[in-house]
């Protein structure tokens, strides 16, 4: 999104940039994330899966909550321009998950107690709630939000990226991922690689290397493609130079790895090498779409049938040959909380990005 | 920034009595004030940006190799979408100034809601900003509601929704730019926010997290919120600053009243204070009229702790009136907790024969796995292994305790000298936990188990897994080399002797006879590879027999460093007691006056590799006499099984006194002249005897070694006033080397 948006804004954002106070809090770039959602989509969200304390409840997981769906509703609340609904997530946010002793947040909360039963954090989950800080901070001129924004940005570039063979790494978790807490060590997650909010990072927090993290999450795209689908597993072990499928986990381009195209697309990069896999097991005659498959027997383990993943096969299309998004599409009605908060993020990027195809 | 860093930066903890209010002045961390200048300086990102993803070349990242500029080229420069009309910004007015009048809006809100600790916090808070301010008569009134939408906001406020009413200030923004919340509401909205952001990190134990919103928030620290103060107390407690927690605890019993929360606190504290911390607490307590200390109901807890303490702990000594106590407790109570707090205090303090006592009262009160693994442990302190095991058995799978109890009584089972008959079924059955645990130690002695019943086939087998299970231990490779040698497995034999001979001069000295015969001269208790005992399973039968293996396998120092004659005897001592030192196996765990024990018991049973571990464990924990003593352990234990080098290094470490210096110094020489000789190199036998020989007197067999090695100097008539002494004193072996000489020495 910042680079498509770059792009297009050109010389006179330079221009801009220049001409601007460095001093002050100040839009070098004004969002046009903003407005994104509408309001009546947004309501219809929020009233599902936002309960009144700002805990964004995933019903599909026995709706517990987690650092990933609080950063996914305050990007979605950023992009419904709903400044209320994001002071209340923000709320949960930081008064029940940002509770680690590095500053970082708990990655999951239970409803019964004990709320919080694991204290690891899951770095995707940091990355988007610092990220949609950051985005409302500029938004709406709150200093305390970006305050709030480098705080975490600055440890989890400290705590979770790493160099490792010569590649920096976002480690899913500070915990039990690295070489030397698995045998199989770094395993590392590519969905968590959101490239959008990197260059936001590199505004906040510019003792990490978020650049070359960036560069070796492409690569790593470019080089983990398993199976005859060539796609790449959730859990991927970079022990050694070649990615493989990461020990203990299904061997399956899941849940995870679904959102990979979108986090792509969404950061304007548009190459064909690394979309094609996902174009060729989604598009086309005769396609399900996306779906769980297992990429040592290539099997398909479960079509997702929901709008939410269609969404993300049409997103796609549009980005890569214009085509139009089915009209169901369209028109938002929330399913569960994943589907649905996959589909508002596609429909937003697309009404930011590419009205044509809407 | 590290814990620790933070905690540094924490500083002092002023305590500060304000009028009504208590407030922990706890300085504000460095993380709290850092970001506040760069962050304003941070800009969205820019057209430098471009850098992140337009220059990345695909094909060179994934290859590595540089191609042609195959750039991501965006499909067609999208054109983005109308923005929305922009909402008008909030318009910048200054904070309204803080008038003379007080804002009594919450005090009211609380007063008409009933909420008494509320209301109280809110009076005591108002008192310390502004110390004129006298509460008003008619606070409880209620007021005039003028603004519909902030009394919502107070009421949500009231009820702890804290984030509807950050959504309903920001609702109301949007709706009325104009509209300014009232600090003192943004005030309290962010101390209830820290609350409960401090009591969720207080139950996910993130301490640093309790003390920094402490530091920064210390209008939470007040008297009328005590469960804040405990919750910071302990998180300093569990993050190593106790000292911290007992300040925290001196507040709290020097300001707040309620009698109730200061017993509490006492209670609390017991689970993070060491005991002269919270006797510090303790001296704050406050007698009543009746003359009964406030603190009363905690005293038999205290006492238990103490014991509990006690009982982990070799070093500290518990008074008798706090054993007399618990001994009541135990007495007047039904359950067997007191009665486990002092077995495991006397088996703490090396006497297991009163622990065992407590921990049969508290079996006979309940049957669970902490006793049940506590009285197996005493029972094995008490040289009665075979009952151990039997008690271990039944909760060995209760937790990984229970597991390692059973596996340690189990393997001192096994190690009794010489060994026991045991049932058949809990041979089998101590076979299969210790194969199933994969315990080194445990296969290692079931190896010497029977090696020594004659089951040399079978001690093979389990010396192979003891030493896959423990790739650098000796004892394993010892005793794998002497099965197999019994076993006539030349291979088998040789591979132990290629890879452990160099490291291990009694492995090397089996395959080496000129070696053997140099070095054990007590050869005679040795059975030979044919081995002098029968291949039986009958235990009976070994009885017979000479006993093997390492009790008697003595090398050169051994028999240097103690008497020929005193051996056997104390090889009687030890069989004839049913001797085993493997109550515990893993010597870091032990107190350093049980390994220190542990390691002369070893000694006795001449497995001095083990010995050295045990020796080296307690002069690693101990300081003093214990030290010098385990220090003094370790070098007899080196030299014994022929590890010079670390045997010198060993007794160069730890000073000790005169005659035992001289002791060990002596021993290392003489093993160093052993050594050389049979190296072949006789110059350096002399160097090493010379020396020894103003430390202590030649006896035959050194002087005979000194003979030798003139001889092979060619020195033949140094050699022979050597031989003819000797030989003087009845030695036959003298009078045959007198004998060689002359045939060496005759005219051809």
């Amino acid at each position: 999104m910042i680079a498509s948006l770059l792009r297009s804004a050109g010389v006179a954002a330079l221009i801009a940039a220049a001409t601007v106070s460095m001093a002050t809090l100040a839009h070098a770039e004004p969002s046009t994330m903003r407005g994104t959602v509408t309001a009546a989509d947004w309501r219809a969200y929020s009233e599902r899966f936002v309960d009144a304390s700002g805990r964004v409840i995933d019903d599909g997981n026995g709706g517990i909550s987690h650092s990933e769906g609080q950063g996914y509703g305050l990007l979605l609340a950023l992009a419904a321009d709903d400044r209320a609904g994001f002071e209340r997530i923000w709320s949960f946010t930081r008064t029940e998950l940002m509770l680690r002793d590095d500053g970082l947040a708990v990655w999951s909360w239970q409803p019964t107690l004990p709320h919080v039963r694991d204290s690891n954090n899951a770095s995707d989950g940091d990355l988007l709630i610092a990220y949609a800080l950051a985005e409302a901070g500029w938004t709406w001129n709150e200093p305390a939000f970006l305050k709030a924004a480098a705080a975490i940005a600055e440890v989890l570039g400290k705590k979770t990226v790493v160099e490792d063979l010569g590649r920096q790494l976002m480690l899913p978790g500070v915990d039990g991922f690295s070489r030397a807490a698995r045998p199989d060590g770094p395993v590392v997650n590519l969905s968590y690689w959101i490239f959008e909010a990197f260059p936001v990072m590199a505004q906040l927090a510019p003792h990490t290397d978020w650049q070359g993290l960036s560069q070796s999450g492409l690569a790593l795209l470019q080089l983990a493609q398993f199976g005859v689908q060539k796609l790449p597993t959730d859990w991927i072990s970079v022990k050694d130079k070649t990615p493989v499928p990461a020990a203990g986990f299904d061997p399956d381009f899941g849940y995870n790895a679904i959102r990979i195209p979108l986090y792509l697309i969404r950061a304007g990069i548009t190459d064909a090498a690394l979309l094609a896999p996902y174009e060729k097991a989604w598009l086309g005659e005769g396609k399900l779409g996306p779906a769980v498959i297992n990429v040592k027997t290539n099997a398909v383990e479960s079509p997702l049938n929901e709008p939410g993943y269609r969404m993300l096969a049409a997103a796609l299309a549009c980005v890569r040959s214009g085509t139009k998004v089915p009209d169901d599409l369209k028109t938002f009605a929330p399913t569960l909380y994943f589907p649905s908060t996959l589909h508002l993020l596609s429909l937003s990027f697309l009404t930011e990005r590419h009205a044509e195809c809407l | 920034m590290s814990l620790k860093q933070q905690l540094l930066v924490f500083g002092t903890l002023a305590v500060i009595g304000l009028e009504g209010a208590y407030l922990l002045d706890l300085a504000t961390s460095s993380a709290e004030a850092r970001g506040e200048a760069p962050i304003l300086q941070v800009q969205r990102p820019s057209g430098s940006q471009q850098a992140f993803y337009a220059p990345i070349r695909m094909a060179e990242l994934a290859t590595g190799t540089a191609t042609a500029p195959a750039a991501l080229a965006p499909a067609a420069a999208p054109t983005p979408a109308p923005a929305p009309a922009p909402v008008p910004a909030p318009v910048a007015a200054p904070a309204p100034p803080v008038g003379p009048a007080v804002d009594e809006t919450a005090l009211r809100y609380f007063a008409r809601q009933g909420d008494e600790r509320r209301l109280q916090a809110e009076i005591a808070r108002l008192r310390a900003l502004y110390p004129d301010w006298t509460p008003p008569d008619d606070f409880s009134a209620p007021a005039p509601i003028s603004d519909a939408q902030l009394d919502q906001m107070w009421k949500l406020y009231g009820d702890g929704q804290y984030a509807a009413v950050r959504s309903a200030i920001a609702a109301r923004l949007v709706r009325e730019p104009q509209w300014q919340a009232p600090p003192d509401l943004i005030t309290r909205l962010d101390i209830g926010e820290a609350r409960d952001r401090l009591i969720n990190a207080s139950n996910a134990q993130q301490w640093n997290t309790v003390v920094s919103i402490g530091s920064a928030t210390p209008s939470l620290l007040t008297c009328a919120d005590v469960d804040v103060l405990w919750r910071v107390a302990e998180a300093f407690g569990k993050s190593d600053r106790t000292s911290r927690a007992r300040d925290v605890g001196t507040y709290i019993l020097t300001n707040c009243q309620d009698p109730k929360e200061r017993l509490a606190t006492i209670q609390k504290a017991m689970a993070y204070l060491d005991d002269a911390e919270l006797a510090d607490l303790l001296k704050l307590e406050r007698i009543g009229p009746d003359g009964q200390g406030e603190f009363a109901p905690v005293k038999n807890d205290l006492a238990r702790r103490r014991v509990a303490a006690g009982g982990a702990d070799a070093s500290v000594v518990v008074s008798p009136a706090d054993i007399a106590l618990v001994e009541r407790l135990v007495r007047e109570g039904t359950g067997p907790d007191d009665a486990v707090l002092l077995g495991a205090y006397w088996f703490q303090h090396n006497d297991p024969t009163r622990a065992a006592q407590w921990f049969e009262l508290a079996k006979g009160r309940a049957d669970t796995a902490d006793i049940a693994r506590g009285y197996a442990y005493v029972l094995n302190a008490l040289k009665r292994p075979a009952e151990a095991e039997a008690a271990a058995y039944k909760w060995r799978d209760a937790s990984k305790e229970n597991t390692d109890a059973y596996l340690v009584v189990a393997t001192a089972m096994l190690a009794v000298d010489p060994p026991v008959k045991m049932e058949r079924d809990v041979l089998t059955r101590t076979a299969k936990a210790i194969s199933d645990a994969k315990y080194g130690p445990g296969a290692q002695e079931f190896g010497w188990y029977a090696y020594k019943i004659g089951q040399t086939a079978i001690a093979a087998r389990w010396f192979e897994m003891a030493l896959s299970l423990m790739p650098g231990d000796e004892p394993a490779a010892y005793g794998l080399a002497l099965a197999n040698q019994k076993l006539k497995d030349k291979a088998g034999f040789d591979k132990i002797v290629r890879e452990w001979g160099d490291r291990s001069p009694r492995i090397a000295a089996l395959a080496d006879p000129k070696a053997r015969r140099n070095l054990i001269p007590a050869a005679e208790a040795i059975p030979g590879p044919d081995g002098e005992t029968v291949e039986t399973s009958r235990v009976e039968e070994v009885e017979e027999a000479e006993p093997v293996a390492r009790p008697a396998r003595r090398q050169a120092a051994a028999r240097a460093a103690q008497p020929v004659e005193r051996r056997p005897a104390q090889r009687t001592a030890a069989r004839s007691s049913g001797r085993s030192c493997t109550g515990e196996v893993r010597p870091e765990q032990l107190s350093s006056m049980s390994a220190l024990n542990r390691g002369w018991c070893l000694m006795e049973l001449n497995r001095p590799i083990e010995a050295a571990d045990a020796f080296d464990a307690a002069v690693r924990s101990s300081s003093g006499q214990v030290a010098q003593d385990a220090a003094y352990g370790r070098t007899l234990a080196y030299l014994r099984a022929g590890l010079t080098d670390q045997a010198a290094a060993s007794a160069a470490s730890t000073s000790q006194s005169v005659p035992r210096a001289i002791e060990l110094k002596t021993e290392v020489l003489t093993q160093r002249a052993i050594g050389s000789y049979s190296d072949g190199r006789y110059i350096e036998t002399l160097l090493m005897l010379d020396e020894r020989s103003r430390l202590a007197p030649e006896q035959n067999d050194l002087m005979m070694m000194r003979g030798w090695s003139y001889f092979h100097l060619r020195r033949f008539n140094d050699a022979k006033t050597i031989f003819v002494a000797v030989a003087g004193t009845g030695s036959r072996e003298a009078q045959r080397a007198l004998a060689t000489l002359a045939e060496a020495t005759k005219p051809r």
